[in-house]
């Protein structure tokens, strides 16, 4: 039940900062700048705050290492959006463009957790 | 020139630009927060919170502003707005150090609000990087 109340809190809490982070992105211009808040850690902060505050912040170190390879994936998905928004378009771009996230990520996740 | 150029990219806050945006926008993007929310928690308690961590970092909520940038401005500027978000990301790599660093030290709130800080600091500095160098919004690959 208590796993059950902070999944939901979770679910709550990242669904707002996420819409926070969106409008202070569609506040800012020009567009390389307003894409910084693209990949801000809005998710991540709202997850590892609800974990961190209900299992302690030696659980939130963990999360933070597989973190580092989750956000190694956002770079290389970023790099391949661009080129496959322009081409493909926004929806098919930025779908096939996950392509690009799962070899990095996976690639540093396996380092990391050696 | 060089001066004209340079100070395109200087970053400007326009609050009225919300108004141009639908409400409908910000429930898309909520339901992709709150979806990757429950993804990584229930990947986290099902495999441990390092495998969950992974997915605090994957792309859900991008792919929806990209796309809805496409629909209000076009492809090109949703292109340079993915190349912001590499920059973006290079700083949650440095979000994600600074919470494994000072977790255990500093506590949950206080790590998060310094993570946030280091995230800020990266990102604004890579980007003051590229518009030095550049001088200008690069061009859709």
């Amino acid at each position: 039940m208590k796993d059950v109340l902070l999944l939901g809190i979770r679910v709550l809490a990242g669904g707002a900062l996420v819409v926070a982070f969106a409008m202070v992105s569609d506040m800012l211009k020009p567009k390389m700048f307003s894409g910084l808040f693209g990949a801000a850690p809005s998710v991540a902060t709202a997850s590892l705050l609800v974990s961190g505050l209900a299992m302690g912040a030696a659980k939130d170190a963990k999360y933070g290492t597989g973190m580092i390879a989750g956000a190694i994936g956002l770079i290389a998905y970023s790099l391949a959006a661009a080129p496959a928004v322009k081409r493909l378009g926004g929806v098919a771009g930025s779908i096939v463009a996950w392509v690009a996230w799962v070899l990095p990520a996976g690639a540093a996740f396996w380092v990391l957790s050696r | 020139m060089s001066t004209r150029r340079a100070n395109g990219l200087l970053p400007q806050l326009r609050p009225e630009e919300i108004a141009k945006h639908k409400p409908s926008d910000y429930v898309v993007r909520f339901a992709f927060g709150a979806l990757i929310s429950l993804a990584a928690g229930l990947i986290g308690m099902k495999f441990g919170p390092v495998v969950g961590g992974v997915f605090l970092g994957f792309p859900a909520i991008l792919p929806a502003s990209l796309t809805l940038i496409e629909k209000k401005d076009g492809k090109q500027q949703a292109s340079i707005d993915a190349i912001g978000a590499a920059l973006g990301a290079v700083a949650m790599v440095a979000f994600a150090i600074a919470v494994i660093v000072l977790a255990s030290r500093w506590g949950v709130v206080a790590t998060l609000v310094a993570g946030l800080i280091v995230w800020l600091l990266v990102a604004f500095g890579l980007y003051a990087l590229v518009a030095t160098v550049y001088r200008r919004e690069p061009s859709a690959p």
